[in-house]
């Protein structure tokens, strides 16, 4: 009984070891990494398809990696690569790493097997797919593709806008003077309206400037005595010009040599003189290349003159400061 | 400090040459003077012409000249002496007329010693002239007068042959030893539309308005009418004289 005994084992044990070599091997593995291979075109036979599955698994599976033809159910394994071989002819092959129905175009590469003789053929698609993996064509499916990255936009601030370090500028403007009458000893203020024009040159924001300007002083009065006039100060000055965006500020200060012109109306006589003092001004303006702008000044002047009649003498001295007010444009180049 | 008193040099040429002064700007004579005399020229020719109708000077029986000493501006004044105390007499310097319907007339005048008229002293004088306007032909209309006070001070009083006397807006003392200011206005008509006023030292003492004139034409006079005196021989010192058409005040001594 005991040989029968070990005999049925032998034999239950042989029948389930064949019925174990029988099963197919599951595909893909239930664990690992795999590729999905997909045949596409009207050239591709059974037995093809077989070799290359054969010959792409031996490629393969040196890196890990197992191959299965495509699934009709869904696998619970995504694959890692899904490469399409197209053949519509018996002589070219177009591998494509990714799969072709969802992808949607061709992206890989094309291979003439026609002169390849039928039994190598197989092996020579297989090591050319492993070829297209290794090459990258398919590691660029590992991971959808992200859309490229948006730059962010620097949009450059105004005043960060490369300008030419050296510029020149005019100015013109209507112009109108005045000197309180607290200083010039007038009966009241005096008001000198004109033109000035300002010349610059700037390197970025310091430059030098000379101004020069014409006023005609049509009220000066000292009780009931008129005195009429040409002023025209001209200055050198150092200008410091700071900006935000289009608006910008301009600081003159100088020095200022006035050429000034007095005559009485009531005896003609008249003397011209030269006073010299400093000067300081203010602009405002908008714009790049044409600027309007708005200005202020004050100009101090180091003497002031007597002005007398005979027998009676003094009856005025002339202004030593003068408060101006300016509305013009500049133009500058570059 | 020889570099730094060398800059200062240059600085200083430097200026010169472009003319960077304090000079004063004269613009010639006042247009608003109509005649002006500082005495400078050292004689009377100012009185008696330099603009308008001239004038005139009236010794009486005294002096009245132009001396060098004692003066407000510049060096030389015109001397008023009253060399006749126990006369009447009328040493005078006078422009002629007419003058302007209204018109100031200015100057500044010194005693080197108080003066005690007798009754009167006339120190400022409007005359009118009436047709033929020869020399004989004129009224003594306005006159400004030397007093003496009670308490030895000298004060003044303002007569017109129309109204009589006026009485001060301000009683003001006539000082010794120092130029005082007296500056008239007159506005010349014959009618009640007249008007005088008189400030001393640039103050407001009278103020009369109604007919002041006999005529229209009027001359002014500066020196002395004077009774008599009770004492000897007097003077009266007279610079910076003027005829204007607007009020000068008290200004500083005459320029040329």
């Amino acid at each position: 009984m005991a040989p029968l005994t070990l005999l049925g084992t032998l034999l239950v044990m042989l029948a389930w070891s064949f019925a174990a070599r029988a099963e197919p091997e599951p595909c893909p593995a239930r664990d690992g990494s795999w590729v999905e291979v997909v045949f596409s075109g009207a050239a591709w036979s059974a037995a093809e398809q077989d070799g290359v599955i054969r010959e792409l698994r031996v490629e393969l599976e040196r890196r890990s990696l197992g191959v299965c033809p495509r699934l009709e159910t869904p696998p619970l394994v995504p694959p890692q690569n899904v490469i399409t071989l197209l053949a519509n002819d018996a002589g070219r092959v177009s591998i494509v790493a990714s799969n072709i129905e969802n992808e949607g175009g061709f992206t890989g590469r094309t291979i003439a097997v026609g002169t390849i003789p039928e039994d190598a053929r197989a092996l020579a698609i297989a090591q050319a797919v492993d070829e297209a993996l290794r090459s990258g064509d398919g590691s660029s499916l590992k991971a959808p593709i992200a859309p490229p990255s948006k730059e962010p936009v620097v949009v450059p601030r105004p005043h960060e806008v490369a300008t030419p370090a050296w510029s020149v500028a005019a100015a013109l403007a209507p112009t109108l003077q005045v000197a309180p009458p607290s200083f010039a000893g007038a009966t009241r203020a005096v008001v000198a309206p004109g033109v000035a024009l300002r010349l610059a040159v700037s390197h970025t924001h310091i430059g030098v400037s000379v101004g020069v300007g014409i006023t005609r002083v049509s009220n000066f009065t000292f009780a009931d005595t008129p005195i009429s006039g040409l002023r025209s100060p001209a200055d050198l000055s150092l200008s410091l010009r700071l900006s935000r965006g289009e608006a910008q500020g301009t600081l003159d200060l100088g020095v200022e040599a006035a050429l000034s012109d007095y005559e009485s109306v009531s005896t003609a006589r008249g003397y011209s003189v030269v006073d010299f003092g400093g000067r300081a001004g203010l602009r405002f303006g908008w714009g790049r290349r044409v600027i309007p702008w708005l200005g202020a000044s004050l100009e101090a002047l180091s003497s002031s003159h007597a002005l007398t009649f005979v027998p009676s003498g003094e009856f005025g001295r002339t202004p030593t400061l003068w408060l101006g007010a300016a509305l013009g444009v500049e133009v500058r180049w570059p | 400090m020889a570099v730094t008193l060398a800059r200062a040099c240059c600085l200083a040429v430097i200026v010169l040459a472009l003319g960077c002064s304090n000079r004063a700007l004269s613009f010639g004579d006042n247009p608003n003077v109509l005649w002006w005399t500082d005495h400078e020229t050292g004689d009377t020719s100012d009185w008696l012409g330099k603009s308008g109708n001239g004038g005139y000077i009236l010794p009486g029986n005294s002096r009245v000249q132009v001396v060098e000493g004692i003066a407000r501006s510049g060096t030389h004044a015109l001397l008023i002496a009253d060399d006749s105390p126990n006369q009447r007499d009328f040493p005078l310097a006078g422009r002629n007329g007419p003058l302007p319907i209204g018109v100031y007339t200015s100057a500044w005048y010194y005693l080197p010693k108080p003066l005690f008229p007798k009754s009167y002293w006339w120190f400022v004088l409007y005359r009118s002239r009436h047709p033929p306007y020869d020399f004989n032909s004129f009224r003594d209309e306005i006159h400004l007068s030397f007093t003496d006070r009670p308490d030895g001070t000298m004060g003044s009083t303002l007569q017109t042959a129309e109204l009589g006397t006026i009485q001060p807006l301000v009683d003001r003392e006539i000082p010794v030893g120092r130029w005082f200011h007296v500056e008239t206005y007159l506005r010349a008509t014959d009618g009640s539309d007249g008007e005088f006023e008189a400030w001393q030292d640039g103050e407001l003492t009278y103020q009369v308005t109604g007919k002041m004139m006999e005529t229209t034409w009027a001359e002014w006079l500066t020196g002395c009418v004077a009774d008599a005196l009770t004492t000897d021989a007097s003077e009266l010192y007279i610079d910076d004289a003027a005829v204007s058409s607007e009020r000068l005040g008290p200004l500083p001594p005459f320029v040329r």
